[in-house]
């Protein structure tokens, strides 16, 4: 405990300085000011409720340019001023007042302004609470927030730092992708298992799902969710529900948190319009950083080679002659020297041997985003409305990908009656995203050959008649390079990978007010996702030379949900001191999804027609198709008693019953309470405006898969004889024992979440100047719905069950703090920090570790007694001493294959932002940042980078000046070290020259002595980070921890005088770039944010990171 | 009355919620089944699913690319160019590493202890709630359900040495921890087994005509002729009974001659067992043949199949027609024509190739070759310069793909009898040649003859070139092959006739059983005083034994803690008879 809070306690101390040096500046320096009587002089003091005197109140005759502010005293005094004016006062922090002069000296007592403490959020079930009532943390994150840097493409974004306790990843996919959210590190047991919060809009929780990217050139691009779809300017409030006990009422959907997304509605009186543009600019940025000394190919000293030139090139043939080449088959940058030279290319024509020094930021372009935001609204006695369109179009810099989104919503409220009032809310977009890259990994693990101008292969690449010029197998194995590349340029711009999703979220609340203590809250709605993913991939040949070819497909997936609750509630108080408030309701929730595919492959009987009728087999398209529907009922009830408005005692529970669990399983109760205490009402603490300590504790569910607990068997067909067959898994199940024992009956239990809470809330100083809010919790996540790995001689590969035990600790601050308030300054700095710690209690079935994830030589754990996601990988041999050992056939270090270590872990120690805001007249800049330390990160890019010999890194010993031995190759294909670079060709050589590559890998052989075998670098390189089929060693494990300045925006109000000869009420114009820079980054080559999804652990990203800037205009009439 | 309306609104609007709450309820129990799952099982349909379970009769994609790429230059199975080019010549190969290394030498071990026994234990827990009555008529299934477990762990033992056998599959049961075996002690339970399945299957009797005819539709294997069930069994026996000739002669004695007093084994052609694949609309995405023929690159002729084994060598003039018959006319099946129409193969070493291949090729088509800048319309190009294995032949989707047969069993009884001589009983060694040549001639003729499969046709093969076409079996050169094949074996010394069978066995099985073969390499080993009885491609390790899954180490730490000393490369199985690995000389880089 205390060793998380020494970190936490770190930054705390850091903020402590920075708000100190603050507070000290912000003495406006005024002087006294004359108070002597004048005529017609308006004079006065002003004060807080304690007394003190508020320095610096701005003090305006109403209507006119007259005004001043007050002095170090409070006293103020204004001349020429009739009496009856209306004379306002202001002061940020307290509330403006306005009085009328009647010619007396005035003293006016600012009341705090305690919006912040009075301020209302949406809690579960879209009940409105104060927040200082509450018993447990909840966020909130307000419109402004979200785009006052550009409207995102994923408002998920803009909530980079702004929450502690929440977490957003970006992916390698960019915006138009998915983007990870988590809050409170929720953790799973099983890595298909979504971690994801549960997402609600205007009360209707909505499909989400992680998305991610692959290596399937059909499937592998990322669309993002419908998540992505909610155009961000319609947002009006993002709450987040972090603990079990805020998201006790939605029982078994709450355990991972939960999003509450409400939408703007309208709220002045009048037609407001506001229109919105933005555009903005993206770079690739963050690219792996490569060398520009050797090019492609291969060392001499690698292999003893026959057709080499004097000068270590690699010889073809051409017109009968050899002459020195690129080298035959090679992608690896192991080539000889860069010198310019020319050289035989692939397509038979002598270039320039030249380092290309920009081909890595050719691929890319410079992408973009424009908006335009359009939106009428209206508030009357009869209700409000709000109407508005937003169109997104973005482009990638991944030539050809691009995403275009329309997006309208409406709201709209009406008071039938003063007892019954009906909202409506619809959002609709449709998403277009084309040719969303997939992950071309060639392009990572064998890199990009540095002499290579990517825009040739591109221009070279379709022919006149419209095929792939590098289809051809002989270009192809001469130069594989150019098959990949093109890859990218021929799915990117030539085949077409359409995914088009069309996303209604509706809502319909129906509120009557039965009498005055007695009102009844209905709500219905649906989210309906509809997405039709057509795939064209065009023939790279003629058919006649190869007829396997083609593809084209449909793929459409429909996915609703359904949902309605209804709910009573009750408010009464007794005696003027307390307060009763109850709740009882039910709810029901369908989920369906549909999918069917049809789809031609590789069977195209004319070239590049993209009908499902284009097919030579005799049953025409193939098909295929997945369904499936779940329903969760659900009854709840919440009642909250407070007293004197300081002490609030709150128990909410809820039971489920789900289609998920087997019938004789499927009911579940959730209980949870809280209670809080508002100490500062019932002690006055100087300078302590509010003070909340609360305690909470609840028991909440995470869903499990459909059709996960199910005893059932697949039929099949082979060749036209029916088969069946069971799973490779022991589903969730009792077991029956003896001779006679038959299939099981299932068992599945839901999984639960059980947590407390405590936590603290201060604010202090006039207008709240500083405040802080803490939480503590400890949480069980326990009957997980997972699938542990069991010995396959049992049978079966996995065991379905309930099982595990994970615990949590959390630490959770929060500080908002104004270091400067003046009327025409203000800055305000806000730091949070979550600090997680996870540990291992319970598996089952004698599993004393769960995997998570696995692939090259790494593992991802959950151990018992470990931590969460630990990070496992085979060490180097070693002797008794710690020496490593040289492999004697290969030169390198072998992995010691008997054991793994730990390296790490995938959860950080340490998140959160540091949010600023100044404001100066009518400029204002924010800025975010945000961190994370602690997690480790697993980056084939940087072990490629040095097996491919393409990173910087990978120049050491590659010549005489980067520390490489001398040596020579003998005839018979040995090297032979030699003393000097200096020293001749010895008789036995196999070339007329002598080598300056050679490493000798420091180490000793398999029977302790010193390793002596020389081989060339590229062995070296190769060999180590490429051997065993490219697994990740313990010299190439890096921390994910970084500091992002994520934001800034720089905005400027037009001033009023100008706008009003135009009947503008507001225009603002801003600036703002995103992704800025890291300001530290642990891992090279890529960012923590290279990711291949929403729940991918490792990263071996071709495409880079994004940084963009851009320009926008908000005016409202 | 106004409260009166107003209570009576409540429990109205009480009573639709409540009502529609309760109709939802009903729905619960339904949608908690996967509509498009089955919750009831079929004994039967189990039966069929096993035999139809990748890489157990019919050879799957995936595994087969693995193999043809490092496991099977191991074997020699085919010759890659780029391998015998010197100046790769300090490059070693280590099968159990890289691309191909890790999933193939996993993929037995998990796939015999899952994909070919899962849908086995099914059957077993189903036949476990049956009447005697019910158990009586199902019994023939578990009977053959036994031949194919047999069969399956035989070869997951024959490659991993001691695995988990006698408390396999107790998943339903709550048991996963299964213990390691010994291979001896699994080898004695499967043979036993065997022995009693055989006669079981033998004695069987269908209870009606409608019984019977529903076992013939659930088994493709052998189309219900139980006689072909219990022969398997019994060639299954003799092959793992040769097996133990160096560890447990006597029981390899015993066991043959009891075998071959019953002589209910599969010893004609008209027995061979193969499985033709049944799903033509996958037969090439799913299968063996797009594994083949992605490794077309692995496929060139070797030199020792042409010349020592087939007994050909080119005379100039052959590419015009080959009029001798001193040579295996398997040539023209198994093997298709260089660029010029001869059969000449690729020596299997640097020297040879340094050699040989001039003699044939120009200096640019040997360059060529090496770099495969031959195979522009991919590895199968006909316009590739070496001979290659027939694509004709192997690209026939009709193909019955073998599984078990005569070839090998009386391959097996040659080798009986001259270990043992008569004490094995009475064996014809010359019958038992000529009947193993003359059985695979058939089959490779025949599937070259009635390949009717092309680019145009459904699935597609593309890129058999004209000279890929046998001439059709010319019986009198057949007769005569056989018969001087058996005249030169009876010429032969003990090792001569050792390298002979598995010479007959390395061009029958070749691709398509590489796993019998590298269990016979291995056990010939110690017959050789541990020296490889073949040449191995040069610079590839000789590895003893397949690695463990890793999973094993992760997954079931205390039972592997029994077998993970042996967990390495080097460490021969235990029915070779030996402790030393045997080690590939062909190439400088390879570790000694």
């Amino acid at each position: 405990m205390l060793k998380r809070l020494k970190s936490v306690g770190l930054l705390l101390f850091l903020m402590g300085c920075s708000a100190g040096m603050a507070y000290a500046v912000t003495d406006p320096g005024i002087s006294g000011v004359s108070v002597s009587q004048q005529k017609n002089a308006c004079t006065g003091i002003v004060k807080d409720a304690t007394g003190e005197s508020v320095i610096g109140a701005s003090v305006v005759v109403k209507g006119t340019s007259n005004g001043t502010i007050t002095g170090v005293d409070g006293d103020f005094s204004l001349n020429n001023v009739k009496q009856g004016a209306v004379i306002q006062i202001s002061f940020v922090g307290y509330v403006s007042q306005e009085v009328v002069w009647n010619g007396k000296p005035l003293t006016i007592t600012l009341v705090d302004d305690s919006k912040v403490l009075d301020e209302v959020v949406v809690t579960a079930l879209g009940i409105k609470r104060e927040k200082k009532a509450l018993g447990y943390s909840v966020s909130s994150v307000k419109s402004g927030d979200i785009t006052n840097a550009g409207t995102p493409m994923n408002a998920m974004s803009a909530l980079y730092g702004k929450a502690s306790g929440l977490q957003i990843q970006g992916t390698a996919s960019g915006p138009s992708g998915g983007i990870n959210i988590k809050v409170r590190n929720a953790v799973s047991l099983n890595e298909s298992s979504s971690t994801r919060p549960l997402i609600v809009v205007d009360g209707i929780p909505i499909h989400d799902s992680n998305t991610g990217q692959s290596r399937n050139s059909r499937t592998g691009g990322d669309h993002g969710t419908g998540l992505n779809d909610i155009n961000p300017e319609d947002i009006e409030s993002i709450e987040i529900l972090k603990g079990a006990k805020a998201a006790v009422l939605y029982g078994s959907e709450g355990a991972n948190g939960v999003m509450l997304i409400t939408t703007k509605s309208g709220t002045k009186k009048g037609l407001n319009i506001d229109l919105g543009m933005n555009y903005s600019w993206n770079k690739a940025a963050y690219m792996p950083e490569l060398q520009n000394e050797f090019g492609s190919g291969s060392s001499a000293g690698t292999s003893a080679q026959n057709n080499i030139s004097k000068d270590g090139f690699y010889l073809t043939e051409k017109d009968g002659v050899m002459v020195e080449s690129l080298w035959n088959g090679k992608t690896y940058n192991f080539g000889p020297k860069l010198d310019g030279r020319q050289l035989l290319w692939w397509d038979g024509t002598m270039r320039p041997y030249t380092a290309q020094k920009n081909n890595q930021e050719d691929m890319f372009r410079t992408g973009s985003q424009s908006n335009v935001n359009l939106s009428l609204s209206n508030k009357g006695d009869l209700g409000n409305f709000r109407l508005s369109y937003n169109y997104r179009d973005y482009k990638s810099i991944a030539v050809g990908a691009s995403n275009k989104s329309h997006s309208f919503n409406f709201s709209g409220g009406f008071n039938v009656n003063d007892f019954i009032k009906i909202k409506l809310n619809t959002s609709f977009s449709n998403t277009v995203d084309n040719n969303a890259p997939y992950v071309i990994q060639d392009l990572s693990s064998y890199g990009l050959p540095r002499e290579q101008d990517v825009n040739l292969i591109r221009d070279m690449m379709r022919t006149k008649d419209g095929y792939n010029y590098f289809s051809n197998k002989a270009i192809n194995s001469f130069a594989p390079y150019t098959g990949y590349i093109s890859d990218y340029y021929w799915s990117q711009n030539v085949n077409q990978n359409v995914f088009d999703r069309n996303h209604l979220i509706q809502s319909i609340n129906l509120d009557i007010k039965l009498s005055e203590n007695l009102s009844w809250n209905t709500l219905g709605g649906m989210d309906w996702t509809i997405s039709d993913h057509e795939i064209k991939q065009h023939v790279v040949k003629p058919l006649s030379q190869e007829n396997k070819q083609g593809y084209y497909g449909i793929e459409n997936t429909r996915n609703m949900v359904l949902y309605a609750q209804s709910a009573l509630n009750f408010n009464k108080n007794f005696n003027k001191a307390w307060d009763l408030n109850l709740m009882g309701g039910a709810a029901v929730k369908r989920n369906t999804m549909e999918q069917q595919n049809n789809y031609i492959i590789e069977t195209f009987a004319v070239e590049n027609w993209f009908s499902l009728n284009n097919t030579r087999e005799d049953f025409g398209a193939r098909s295929s198709r997945s369904r499936g529907k779940d329903l969760l009922l659900s009854l709840y009830a919440s009642a909250q008693l407070s007293y004197l408005n300081q002490v609030y005692l709150e128990f909410q529970a809820r039971n489920d019953w789900s289609s998920i669990l087997p019938p004789k399983n499927n009911s579940y109760f959730y209980p949870g309470a809280s209670i809080s205490w508002i100490f500062t009402e019932a002690f006055k603490i100087p300078t302590m405006n509010f003070g909340k300590i609360r305690a909470s504790w609840a028991d909440v569910g995470r869903p499990g898969p459909r059709y996960y607990g199910n005893v059932d068997f697949s039929l099949g067909s082979y060749g036209g004889r029916p088969t069946m067959s069971i799973g490779s898994f022991l589903p969730p199940a009792n077991f029956a024992t003896g001779a006679t024992a038959g299939f099981p009956e299932p068992n599945l239990k839901p999984e639960r979440k059980r947590e407390y809470e405590i936590g603290l809330e201060t604010s202090f100083f006039n207008g709240n100047r500083l405040g802080f809010e803490f939480s503590y919790f400890y949480n069980n996540t326990y009957n997980q719905i997972t699938t542990l790995p069991v010995p396959s001689s049992s049978g079966v590969r996995e065991v379905r069950l309930n099982a595990g035990d994970i615990a949590q600790a959390g630490i959770e601050l929060s500080i908002n703090s104004k270091p400067i308030m003046t009327k025409d300054f203000t800055w305000e700095l806000g730091l949070n920090l979550a600090n997680y710690s996870t540990k291992i209690k319970k598996l089952d079935k004698g599993i004393m570790q769960q995997q998570l994830w696995g692939a090259t030589g790494a593992q991802i754990v959950a151990p018992i007694n470990g931590e969460y996601g630990e990070v496992w990988i085979y060490p180097y041999k070693v002797d008794d001493k710690g020496t490593r050992i040289v492999n004697q056939s290969t030169g390198v270090y072998e992995f010691d294959k008997t054991r793994r270590i730990k390296v790490g872990k995938i959860t950080p120690d340490v998140n959160g932002g540091l949010t600023t805001s100044l404001r100066y007249k009518d400029f204002s800049l924010n800025a975010v940042f945000d961190f994370q330390f602690g997690a480790t990160m697993i980056s084939q890019t940087n072990m490629y980078l040095l097996g491919n010999g393409s990173g910087k890194e990978s120049l050491k010993y590659r010549d005489e000046a980067r520390v490489g031995l001398p040596y020579y190759m003998k005839t018979d294909g040995t090297r032979v070290l030699l003393k000097s670079h200096n020293e001749a060709v010895p008789s036995d050589s196999k070339y007329p020259f002598i080598l300056h590559d050679g490493v000798i890998t420091k180490g000793v052989t398999p029977d302790g002595k010193p390793n002596e075998m020389v081989i060339s670098a590229e062995q070296y390189y190769s060999n180590l980070y490429w051997q065993g089929g490219s697994d990740m060693s313990e010299d190439q494990i890096y921390k994910s921890d970084y500091i992002a300045f994520r934001t800034l925006s720089i905005g400027y109000e037009l001033p009023k005088k100008w706008l009003n000869k135009v009947k503008i009420s507001n225009a603002r114009i801003n600036m703002f770039a995103n992704n800025l820079c890291y300001i530290y980054k642990n891992i090279p080559n890529v960012t923590p944010e290279s990711t291949q999804g929403t729940n991918s652990f490792t990263e071996f990203a071709p495409l880079p990171g994004i940084r963009s800037f851009g320009i926008g205009l908000n005016v409202s009439f | 009355m106004k409260k009166i309306n107003k209570y009576l609104l409540y429990i109205a609007l009480g009573a639709c919620f409540g009502g529609s709450f309760s109709s939802c309820a009903d729905q619960l129990e339904e949608e908690f089944y996967n509509p498009d799952k089955l919750t009831k099982p079929n004994f039967a349909l189990f039966f069929t699913s096993v035999q139809t379970q990748g890489h157990l009769f019919r050879y799957d994609y995936g595994v087969t690319y693995h193999y043809m790429r490092g496991f099977g230059k191991m074997l020699s199975l085919g010759v890659s160019p780029l391998y015998v080019d010197r100046t790769q010549n300090n490059k070693i190969v280590q099968p159990w590493t890289g691309w191909s290394g890790t999933p193939f030498n996993e993929a037995i071990f998990e796939m015999t202890n899952v994909n070919y026994s899962k849908d086995i234990n099914a059957m077993k827990l189903l036949y476990n709630s049956m009447t005697e009555e019910e158990k009586q008529r199902n019994k023939i299934y578990l009977l053959c359900a036994d031949v194919i477990q047999s069969y399956a762990f035989q070869r997951s033992t024959d490659l991993y040495d001691d695995i988990p056998y006698s408390e396999v599959g107790g998943a339903f049961q709550e048991k996963f921890y299964a213990k390691y075996d010994t291979q001896e002690f699994i080898y004695t339970e499967i043979m036993n087994k065997l022995k009693e399945t055989a006669k079981g299957i033998s004695t069987y009797q269908f209870d009606s005509d409608f019984a019977k005819a529903n076992f013939a539709s659930t088994d493709l294997l052998c189309n219900g002729d139980l006689e072909l069930w219990a022969r398997m069994a019994n060639s299954l026996r003799l092959r793992m009974a040769m097996r133990l000739c160096h560890v447990k002669p006597e029981v390899s004695k015993a066991t043959i001659k009891e075998l071959v007093a019953e002589n209910k084994m599969l010893t004609e052609y008209t027995q061979d067992i193969g499985f033709e694949e049944m799903d033509k609309t996958h037969a090439f995405e799913l299968t063996f043949f797009r594994g083949m023929d992605e490794r077309g690159y692995e496929c060139g002729a070797p030199e020792y199949m042409i010349k020592d084994i087939l007994g050909y060598t080119y005379q100039t003039g052959d590419e015009n027609g080959i009029n001798r018959t001193n040579f295996d006319p398997r040539l023209f099946a198994i093997f298709q024509p260089d660029i010029r129409n001869r059969y000449i193969g690729l020596p299997l070493t640097f020297d040879g190739a340094d050699r040989e291949l001039p003699k044939y090729y120009t200096s640019d088509e040997i360059n060529k070759m090496f770099k495969f800048e031959d195979a522009v319309a991919g590895p199968w190009d006909t316009k590739r310069i070496p001979a290659m294995y027939n694509r004709k032949t192997y690209f026939n989707f009709d193909m019955k793909f073998p599984v078990m047969g005569s070839t090998e069993t009386n391959l097996l009884l040659v080798e009986a009898k001259l270990r043992w001589g008569a004490e094995v009983g009475a064996i014809d060694e010359v019958a038992c040649i000529k009947k193993a040549i003359d059985a695979s001639a058939r089959f490779y003729y025949k599937s070259n003859a009635t390949n009717k499969y092309s680019a145009s046709s459904t699935p597609s093969v593309q890129h058999i070139k004209p000279s890929a076409t046998a001439p059709a079996l010319n019986e009198a050169h057949l007769q005569s092959w056989c018969t001087q094949a058996a005249a030169k074996y009876q010429t032969l010394d003990f090792r001569g006739k050792l390298k002979f069978i598995l010479g007959q066995k390395m061009i029958h099985m070749n691709v398509m059983n590489p796993y019998e073969l590298y269990s016979e390499i291995r056990r010939l080993v110690k017959d050789f005083d541990g020296q490889l009885p073949f040449v191995s491609t040069p610079n590839v390790v000789f590895q003893e034994r397949m690695f463990y899954p890793s999973s094993e180490q992760t997954n079931n730490p205390d039972n592997f803690k029994a077998v993970a000393h042996k967990n390495t490369y080097s460490t021969p199985v235990w029915w070779t008879g030996r402790t030393q690995k045997a080690i590939n000389t062909n190439g400088n880089a390879i570790d000694q």
